[in-house]
């Protein structure tokens, strides 16, 4: 098992611009009352590995359980399919998203997530999957990050939904930038991305941790907590379980988050009511900002930060899709 | 079901023991050395030899020799001449002439394996750096650091790697050669040579310490420390290429000292600020598993089984990195007190 730890100088300000995403959030709280999310909400177990939930926080009306077996954590009840589709394709704060606040931050996402994210990929794929192989995609377009993978591999677009018609063809890889974690029903979701893998194909995943530090520290203040996009955050123990449970083996888990700190200190900022145990206030508000760095890389090496990449490898016998 | 015998039962024979009683295609029948009498307790099916001669004579598939560099040649021939496939842990032998005689008699035995334990290309960290390099992402290769260094230690003095009779050589046959096999996977061959070779501190009658510089024909620079007064053990490689740059730093050993096996991935990135004062963005990736030894013994039963040549660490391989280790010697007029 490999993992791997970045360091640079992306800074939550470049990624995350305070006043879009206070705009952002504002039009998510909106659209979940105006499509009424909460309506009809189904109860559920832990979706990574059907443990009891115990509340952990409360955020924009939605209930976050804690997995009291692997630690993940996961909105429950969870909102119907039909109504998560209309909050996504309906919705001002996905528009908000598209329009806004990813053209605003289109560089530093470039230089940080996507160059990073496809020469992950390739590496990957080159040295488990030979020359040429066949690549696919889940989620929203995103054509920069198409072009870096399509200078390699054949890429293929399938729907932003993965759980949607339309993508029955078989890979040797199935990328889900960030899209399971939105998946009302994750257990299908991550079914239909192994179904879609040949034998020994790769399953590449980013998306928030239900471990991380941000999350753990700040619970409902987490800034980058949405609910109706984050309804399932899974623990390592999680993805174990869940992709055993479709024969798949995790081969590589790392938390290359480089946020944590920078957003733990700045919600202490902004909220002086919020209470850190004193040294991990120190550290995180620490006038040297290498320490900061220092406590980010250790919060990377331990898989403790709160964005995830992992890669999974489908099982031998991966059965022919119906 | 393949039948392997081991000749020498030290540190090492002890490890490809375990390595062959874990794999399911090999059966550990037989152990030779003179020293030692536990074999049994390894694998109660097993022979004990007092001689490699004597477990040669036995029904075998193959052979692991683990041995002092003294004898490795002769074990070898002989096994060949015996039928047997092998495996040699490196140096294969203690000169040129040593590993010459292999191969010629290896010509003589079209069917049967050889393979040498240059186990560091099968490292994690190695794989992907020469998976990233070979893609040509990274650019041109232009020049490499490496260092490989331990600290010798109680009872270094008294060891048998420190006999220039029985080892040949010193710190940079035993331990540097890895690197230079290392600098052939990255570079190619090298057409120029510098060194420094010498004794800084141990009292022995082989170095303990060589410096070298090397040249390929396309202008690419290795430059190499191999040490053994290196009182923190040391495995770093630093890797320079035209877009960008691979730090390989610490390596997953069975001594558990020379730290966590890290690869550092690094762009030239000069549109941005950062990058223009020297600190690019970089990944750092940590392999918390050592899979070199089963990756060697699962590739040399595959070569015996298939029949397909050995890549990684055949006696070619073994004979170009000796032949480096004897050019770091004669550019400095180094001569081990044999």
């Amino acid at each position: 098992m490999k993992r791997v730890v970045t360091s640079g100088d992306l800074t939550q300000r470049a990624m995350r611009p305070a006043e879009l995403l206070d705009a952002y959030l504002a039009h998510a709280q909106a659209d979940i009352l105006r499509f009424d999310l909460m309506l009809g909400g189904l109860e559920r177990p832990c979706p990574a590995c059907s443990g009891h939930g115990a509340p952990e926080f409360m955020r924009f009306g939605f209930s976050y359980q804690r997995c009291t077996a692997c630690g993940s954590l996961f909105v429950s009840p969870v909102p119907r399919e039909e109504r998560l589709a209309r909050y996504h394709a309906e919705g001002a704060a996905e528009r908000f998203r598209r329009e806004q606040l990813l053209p605003m931050t289109a560089d530093v996402r470039a230089r940080h997530a996507l160059g990073p994210r496809a020469r992950w990929v390739l590496s990957a794929a080159a040295s488990r999957l030979g020359r040429s192989p066949t690549l696919a995609q889940f989620g929203a377009e995103t054509p920069p990050l198409l072009d870096l993978l399509r200078a390699s591999a054949s890429v293929v677009q399938w729907p932003a939904d993965v759980t949607a018609d339309g993508a029955d063809a078989r890979v040797d890889g199935v990328i889900a930038f960030d899209v399971l974690e939105r998946a009302a029903d994750f257990s299908r979701a991550l079914h239909r991305c192994r179904r879609a893998l040949h034998p020994r194909g790769l399953l590449f995943v980013t998306t928030m941790s239900g471990g991380g530090f941000d999350v753990r520290m700040l619970g409902p203040r987490t800034a980058a907590l949405v609910p109706p996009v984050h309804l399932q955050l899974l623990s390592r123990a999680g993805w174990l379980a869940a992709l055993a449970r479709e024969g798949a083996t995790l081969v590589e888990y790392s938390t290359p988050g480089e946020l944590d700190v920078q957003a733990v200190a700045d919600a202490c900022r902004r909220d002086p009511g919020l209470r850190l145990p004193p040294i991990l206030d120190e550290l995180v508000r620490h006038e040297d900002e290498q320490v900061g760095r220092a406590f980010q890389e250790l919060l990377q090496q331990a898989c403790l930060s709160s964005h995830v990449q992992l890669i999974a490898e489908a099982g031998p016998d991966a059965p022919i899709p119906r | 079901m393949y039948r392997v015998g081991i000749i020498g039962f030290g540190r090492i024979g002890r490890r490809r023991a375990a390595l062959v009683n874990a794999h399911p295609r090999l059966e550990l029948t037989a152990v030779a050395d003179p020293y030692v009498q536990d074999a049994a307790a390894v694998s109660p099916s097993c022979t004990w030899h007092r001689s490699g001669a004597d477990l040669l004579r036995q029904d075998l598939h193959a052979v692991f020799v683990c041995t002092p560099f003294a004898v490795t040649t002769d074990l070898v021939v002989d096994a060949l001449k015996a039928g047997k496939h092998v495996f040699a842990e490196k140096p294969p032998g203690r000169c040129v002439a040593d590993i010459e005689r292999i191969r010629d008699v290896e010509a003589l035995f079209p069917g049967l394996t050889v393979k040498f334990g240059f186990n560091h290309r099968e490292h994690d960290s190695v794989r992907m750096s020469e998976s990233l390099i070979s893609s040509g992402e990274l650019g041109r290769l232009m020049w490499m650091r490496g260092t490989y260094g331990k600290a010798g230690g109680p009872g270094y003095e008294g060891d048998w790697r420190s006999d220039p009779d029985i080892a040949g050589g010193g710190i940079l046959l035993d331990q540097g050669i890895h690197m230079l096999d290392l600098f052939r996977v990255f570079a190619g061959e090298f057409a120029e040579i510098k060194s420094f070779v010498g004794q800084a501190f141990w009292k022995v009658g082989v170095e303990d310490n060589a410096f070298a510089l090397l040249r390929s024909a396309d202008g690419c620079v290795a430059m190499l420390h191999s040490s053994a007064t290196h009182w923190n053990h040391t495995f770093r490689l630093e890797i320079y290429l035209t877009e960008g740059y691979l730090v390989l730093d610490g390596f997953l050993t069975g001594s558990q000292t020379y730290g966590r096996e890290t690869l550092v991935i690094g762009r030239r990135d000069w549109n941005d600020v950062d990058s223009a004062r020297g600190r690019p963005r970089e990944e750092r990736y940590y392999f918390d598993e050592d899979q070199s030894w089963e990756r060697e013994v699962d590739d040399f039963v595959r070569c015996i089984s298939t029949g397909s040549p050995v890549v990684n660490g055949n006696s070619l391989d073994a004979q170009r990195a000796m032949e480096l280790v004897m050019r770091v010697y004669a550019d400095d007029g180094w001569r081990a007190a044999r």
